[in-house]
């Protein structure tokens, strides 16, 4: 079955789609489709309409549970009333997390033809719309993300709980249902919508170089694939009833500039940088604690330099030529793994790379040093250099939509062949 | 440092597309001298069809455009279609041409692949299967692929050297999985260290402090009807006789990276500690080990391994000399005496740095070029030098090199069917259990 997406997905899903959506119904997970196969060619321009069925339709009533609590929790819509807040992580011990607001508005993505070290891909600039949103004011740093891939839960390979069914287990009675109850657990609780979001496996081995590379609480996490980071988001949803994702590109460069149109955040002068930035030159060849140098105008510290930071958008080269001034918060969807694009370079970065509109992209050298096929869905074993921050859109979006966000790497049920 | 930056893999990152990092191979000659060169096409055949053994036929695949998969073999039928299917989609039905006829099921799977047309085979089994598995492709006539350690107890070991023996006089190349030795940035740095750049060198510290690897839950048991030796292949990694235990199944990686620190010289002896810290399931392996080797010259060396949950993670090998320290395998690097780095690894731009292709690289150029290299024996040793690490721990004792050799203990069976009984023995007490003589 095939629908029309627009690709401004903030705007709305076309009414083809959720009537669609609407008359699958909810029905045993697992008797569910399998993933629906994604086209084998897909224009993967925005604005845009294409035509493609969603993936991971399997996992769609995990969703629509965390849907349905985001919705009942409610809060404010109007752009007026945002403010700056902290959220407060349950599964993290109750750790707080800054997030800045940000108004909506229109920017000029990408650089000019005249701005120096820059690259083909990042013009020709579009005046877009984005809006409102709030932004995470760090990277996620450890004392988020630990709590989340050492989960302690028995996965499969895709993260979903090992246990079959719950039903098996509690219906144990006597005096081994306190076992049974507690091995339950120790599977994962079926009722508790933070334990079915599927989530990391353990790691083989070390693969964030502790012995090398700090580990402490304070420092971003890093070597995560962009489906860990956007399992992240749903999982930090389930929790909060505040609906999270990664940003898309454009909302992270607007975020970056923060009002500016120069080279970086703080202007052209690439001798400020050491002050903003942890990057190849001053990094001493290791990631640094987040927020320990200044932050750009909106508040948001390490948008350049420290670790690069996943987006939503899927790469191409001539993806902005496609692109029209006046796009409402595009999105340049991704339906293969590679190559997705990561933002404000890093420690291991060339000064240009921390521009504004600098753009690298994932490659599968990224998983050298895993030694099996398929490679983990979950860690970059060679991407030290690789973190994320996320977003949270004062418009809530529908169910489906939050599906889409939080599962664009299942595009391609197969998980082998791109990772050979 | 500063003269580092500009061939850093950061530009290698933006210049690589998704599909360039296709192996240098070109330019490997396609007619040969030995006996593997008179036809253009080299017909590998894979034991072992998991995560692993994939991984080395597409790294094989990989390595020189005229290898074909030709067959398969697994113990169970289930782990034949995935792997198939995904090599398939990526190399296409000419080059994988693997039909029921030649997809080997069962625990005879490895002889009937053995002894089929194959020309080279990739071991990727539990290690305990090793020496015999090698043994019968050996005897077959075949080149041979082995992922490393090379077997589980001495009995292994002395089969295995009798096994590197035939395979010499047969001229069988038998390539060994341990991969660190062909990572280039790693044979830089350990080159600097044993080349003396740094003064003598005078202890090796190795850790692989991770978390768990495929553990069985706490509460998992046989399920009812299912053999023991079926019930236990299918966890092989927490039993024994099939894994050896994670300082030989894991942390071989470090044991052998002191090898290589130590120039591939025999060591005097081993003592040292491990035991069962978080594990509370119905396997016998050990989850921790923590082994003091001597060697000649009043060196001494460490060797820390663990598979602890919420704990401290670290796999690092250290390289301590008179003048600095070389670290491994992630960032290879030099500190000097202060902790200041000194030096750092840069790859060269456009060069494989991949080290598990650069493995099947090496095997496949040295195959088509005539070039027989039989690794048996070295890996024999240096996986006894693990089994010299654990029996120190299990038995609580100091063991010499030469001790070891007389031992000659066998953990199992070499090939029990899949609905055998094999009780689980306890896991080991220091002080109480001994080294197997004789």
């Amino acid at each position: 079955m095939r629908y029309l997406l627009p690709a401004a997905l903030g705007a709305a899903f076309s009414a083809a789609f959720l009537a669609w959506a609407a008359e699958k119904p909810a029905g045993d997970p697992a008797e569910a489709a399998p993933p629906a196969k994604a086209p084998a060619r897909f224009a993967n321009t925005t604005p845009t309409p294409v035509a493609y069925p969603l993936p991971s339709m399997n996992r769609m009533f995990v969703s629509k549970k965390i849907h349905a609590a985001v919705a009942a929790k409610g809060g404010s819509s109007a752009p007026g009333e945002m403010k700056d807040y902290e959220e407060v992580v349950p599964r993290a011990g109750n750790a707080k997390y800054k997030l800045a607001a940000i108004k909506g508005g229109e920017f000029l993505i990408g650089s000019p033809d005249t701005e120096p070290d820059r690259e083909e891909d990042e013009g020709p600039q579009r005046k877009v719309k984005i809006e409102p949103f709030w932004i995470g004011q760090t990277e996620i740093p450890w004392q988020l993300y630990k709590p989340f891939y050492e989960n302690g839960i028995a996965r499969n390979k895709d993260g979903t709980l090992l246990a079959a069914s719950a039903k098996a287990v509690i219906t144990v009675k006597g005096k081994n249902r306190a076992k049974a109850l507690k091995d339950a657990l120790a599977r994962g609780d079926h009722n508790n919508v933070v334990d079915v979001v599927s989530q990391p496996t353990p790691q083989y081995h070390d693969m964030f170089l502790s012995g090398e590379l700090p580990s402490d609480l304070n420092y971003p996490a890093m070597c995560t694939t962009h489906h860990a980071t956007s399992k992240f988001c749903q999982w930090l949803t389930a929790q909060t009833g505040h609906f999270y994702r990664l940003p898309t590109e454009a909302e992270w460069e607007y975020a970056c500039r923060a009002g500016t149109t120069t080279a970086y955040s703080f202007g052209d002068d690439v001798d400020k940088l050491d002050d903003y930035a942890w990057h190849g030159y001053n990094a001493d060849a290791t990631y640094h604690p987040v927020a320990s140098k200044k932050p750009n105008a909106w508040g948001l510290y390490d948008m350049h330099g420290n670790v690069a930071e996943w987006v939503l958008d899927g790469f191409s080269a001539g993806y902005r030529k496609s692109l029209k001034d006046g796009a409402l918060n595009p999105w340049h969807i991704p339906v293969t793994r590679y190559p997705r694009i990561v933002k404000g370079g890093s420690w291991d970065s060339e000064k240009e790379e921390c521009r504004s509109a600098s753009r690298l992209h994932s490659v599968n050298d990224w998983k050298d040093t895993d030694p099996q096929v398929p490679k983990s869905i979950w860690y970059h074993t060679d991407g030290q250099h690789i973190g994320f921050r996320i977003v949270r859109p004062l418009k809530t979006p529908s169910a489906e939509e939050m599906h889409l966000y939080w599962n664009t790497d299942w595009w391609e049920p197969k998980r082998n062949s791109e990772d050979l | 440092m500063s003269d580092s930056t500009n061939s850093s893999r950061r530009k290698f990152i933006k210049t690589t597309t998704a599909a360039g990092t296709t192996a240098a191979v070109a330019g490997f000659p396609h007619i040969g001298r030995s006996e593997i060169g008179s036809s253009n096409t080299i017909k590998i055949g894979l034991i072992g069809c998991g995560g692993r053994g994939t991984g080395a036929a597409n790294q094989a695949l990989a390595a020189d455009k005229n290898v074909k998969l030709w067959a398969m073999a697994d113990a169970f039928p289930e782990k034949i279609d995935s792997p198939l299917e995904t090599l398939s989609a990526k190399y296409g039905k000419e080059r994988v041409e693997v039909p029921k006829a030649r997809q080997f099921i069962g625990m005879d799977a490895y002889k009937q692949l053995a002894e089929s047309e194959v020309d080279v085979v990739l071991m990727a089994t539990p290690p305990g299967y090793r020496p015999m598995m090698l043994r019968a492709a050996i005897e077959a006539g075949k080149h041979v692929f082995a992922e490393k350690p090379m077997a589980i107890d001495m009995a292994g070991i002395h089969h295995l050297m009798e096994t590197a023996k035939i395979a010499t006089e047969k001229k069988l190349a038998i390539q060994h999985g341990y991969c660190w030795r062909y990572s280039p940035a790693n044979r830089v740095g350990f080159g600097k260290a044993l080349g003396g750049e740094l003064g003598r060198i005078t202890s090796f510290v190795g850790t692989y402090l991770g978390g768990t690897v495929r553990a069985l839950a706490p509460e998992a048991v046989k399920p009812e009807g299912m053999g023991d030796v079926e019930w236990q292949l299918r966890h092989w990694i927490n039993f024994e006789w099939l894994s050896g235990g994670p300082l030989l199944e894991q942390c071989i990686h470090a044991v052998d990276k002191l090898a290589w620190a130590m120039g591939d010289v025999a060591p005097v002896a081993a003592f040292g500690n491990g035991g069962r810290g978080q594990r509370r399931d119905a396997g016998n392996v050990y989850d921790n080990y923590s082994i003091t080797y001597e060697y000649p010259d009043n060196v001494f060396c460490q060797i820390q391994q663990r598979q602890y949950k919420d704990s401290f993670n670290e796999n690092v090998s250290r390289i301590i000399c008179e003048n600095g320290t070389l670290i491994g395998p992630w960032k290879v690097s030099i500190k000097d005496a202060k902790g200041k780095t000194t030096w750092r690894y840069r790859a060269e731009k456009g060069v494989e740095q991949n080290m598990y292709q650069t493995c099947h690289n090496e095997f496949f150029a040295n195959l088509r070029a005539g070039k027989i290299v039989n690794s048996a024996e070295f890996m024999a040793r240096s996986t006894a030098l693990g089994i010299l690490g654990r029996e120190a721990a299990h038995t609580g004792q100091r063991i010499t090199w030469d001790d070891l050799w007389a031992s000659k203990e066998d953990q199992a069976p070499d090939n029990p069917p899949l609905d055998a009984k094999m009780p689980i023995p306890a896991p080991p007490i220091p002080g109480i259990d001994k080294l197997v003589q004789a």
